[in-house]
């Protein structure tokens, strides 16, 4: 299982410059138009968001590297069965979450920080925990997201899935729609209400770590259910 | 091994086998794997022929069980495959190593590090002994660095030999490793699998389609085709094979004489005349000294065996 969870980080280590260079080239603007003298908070947030992203790149990074030259049917003639083959990519994943989440607090708190020295304004300022919270919160959403969407890429491989895998954020295009947006409108005050409710957040994020955590736990079982049923 | 031609020669019954299979199928919608049965004795070298879409990979991937047979029973280092837990399995494979087709490691991935997920893999991996063979094969120190995309076809075979023959494994399999190399790199791959079966207590199946190379290291040679096992043969006795050049009335003649039995032997219209493969050119040549006798090559009986009329 260390070997795999090795090739794992070797494709993913490479992949990461890559991901970096890009987001970088996204972030710049926003960051910068986000110093406007009004608020950096926009800046920060999607920091955060961005880096945490990097776990959804690296996982159908590695699973397109799986059906790339054979290599998910020669792994399986190595010393290693179908059941460690799926944990270690489930351990690894689970682990770039967490580093991601780590690095989205830090990356977020250094852009706080770096804000007032170009000239921005946080009227919102958002003190380290707030930061940690939002990371928190964007790396379970991620994890959740890709517990969903895992069992469907050992089922079909990514060629097939990589479509339906990335459909929803395709459909982020339809924000610029008012309906649309103003029906998220409506579902984010709702959760910011339902939020509110609670003298402090992080109780509601432990809860959440947990439901997602099991949720990832089925993911595992069920991936290891379709991919025994696969034939590569 | 059971006989199915008067060509094949082999009785491994009671002989201790690193690899056994038998009635071994698969079905697919365009091909099936028909009841296959092999074995590859311990300390031998058995050579794996036939055209392309015989069977062979897919016969291969089912011994080392990355692919499940519909039928059959296979049994690796003695042991029964079917009747172990996963964990029983994965720790058998730890002495038996694959060499692919193609390099299917990670393309990403440098060749240092691809010696190093092996490592982590095989308990008793031997890193000095992968440098000892990796620079043997001219693959270090210059491609130390190389990443698996930028490796020539034959440097990733290089890597994959060096890999699975460092790995501590008893059983190595290889599909075509030889293929699109050039002569020098196909000989000093063969060097390299020579001197790794030296000490006799290892054992290694090969499908080649360059039967030179397999004349050159098999003890046994297997000859695959549309899914199911046609010929088995020893290297003595390919050597002893020959193939006749008759015209159609000696051809006859020595089919009525049964010196190669009536509705098992194998003939070829060629211009003219017809070749018969005969299974021991000596003895045939003593009962027709008039007829034309050549040496058979592992190739002639592949021909013949896989496109011959059976008379």
């Amino acid at each position: 299982m260390r070997s795999l969870i090795y090739a794992d980080w070797i494709v993913a280590r490479r992949s990461f410059l890559r991901f970096a260079l890009v987001s970088l080239v996204i972030l710049c603007p926003i960051i910068a138009a986000s110093n406007d003298g009004t608020s950096g908070a926009p800046g920060v947030m999607a920091t955060c968001l961005f880096v945490t992203m990097l776990t959804m790149n690296v996982a159908l990074g590695i699973f397109g590297t799986d059906e790339a030259g054979d290599w998910q049917q020669c792994r399986l003639t190595m010393p290693v069965t179908l059941h460690q083959v799926v944990s270690a990519r489930y351990t690894f994943v689970a682990l770039v979450c967490g580093a991601t989440m780590v690095g989205a607090a830090a990356l977020g708190w250094l852009v706080e920080l770096a804000t007032p020295l170009f000239g921005g304004v946080l009227t919102v300022p958002r003190g380290g925990s707030e930061i940690v919270m939002a990371s928190w919160g964007m790396g379970l959403v991620t994890l959740g997201y890709l517990a969903l969407g895992m069992p469907m890429l050992y089922r079909l491989g990514v060629t097939k899935a990589r479509m339906a895998f990335t459909a929803p954020f395709l459909l982020m295009a339809l924000i610029a729609l008012e309906p649309v947006r103003n029906a998220l409108h409506g579902v984010l005050n709702s959760l910011e209400g339902f939020a509110s409710s609670f003298s402090s957040p992080w109780p509601v994020l432990l809860v959440g770590s947990v439901a997602v955590a099991l949720l990832y736990v089925a993911s595992l079982h069920l991936s290891e259910r379709l991919y025994a049923s696969r034939e590569l | 091994m059971s006989s199915v031609v008067p060509y094949s020669s082999i009785d491994l019954q009671g002989q201790p086998c690193d690899l056994r299979c038998a009635g071994v199928a698969k079905r697919y919608k365009d091909f099936a794997l028909q009841a296959v049965s092999l074995a590859v004795p311990h300390g031998s070298v058995v050579g794996l022929i036939g055209r392309n879409g015989a069977g062979k990979t897919t016969l291969m991937r089912i011994l080392l069980g990355s692919l499940a047979a519909d039928a059959g029973r296979v049994e690796l280092l003695g042991q029964d495959v079917g009747a172990l837990s996963h964990n029983a399995r994965a720790t058998l494979r730890q002495d038996v190593a694959f060499v692919a087709a193609v390099t299917a490691y990670p393309a990403v991935m440098t060749v240092t590090e691809v010696a190093t997920m092996y490592q982590l893999a095989y308990p008793v991996f031997g890193m000095d002994a992968f440098r000892e063979l990796a620079t043997r094969l001219g693959l270090l120190p210059d491609s130390e660095r190389k990443q698996v995309r930028e490796l020539s076809r034959g440097t990733g075979m290089k890597l994959q030999l060096a890999c699975a023959l460092a790995s501590g494994a008893r059983l190595v399999v290889m599909d075509e490793p030889t293929a699109g190399l050039d002569p020098i790199a196909r000989d000093e791959l063969l060097d390299v699998l020579r001197a790794w079966m030296e000490p006799g207590d290892r054992s290694l199946l090969i499908s080649s389609h360059i039967t030179s190379d397999l004349e050159k290291l098999a003890d046994y040679l297997v000859v695959l085709d549309e899914g199911r096992v046609i010929a088995e043969l020893g290297s003595d006795s390919v050597e002893r094979m020959g193939i006749a050049r008759l015209r159609t009335p000696e051809l006859e003649q020595v089919l009525a004489d049964g010196h190669v039995a009536r509705g098992q032997a194998r003939v070829l219209h060629e211009g003219l005349s017809w070749n018969l493969l005969v299974p021991d050119r000596a003895a045939f040549g003593r009962s027709y000294p008039e007829y034309v006798c050549d040496r058979a090559t592992i190739d002639d009986c592949l021909v013949l065996l896989v496109k011959g009329e059976v008379r």
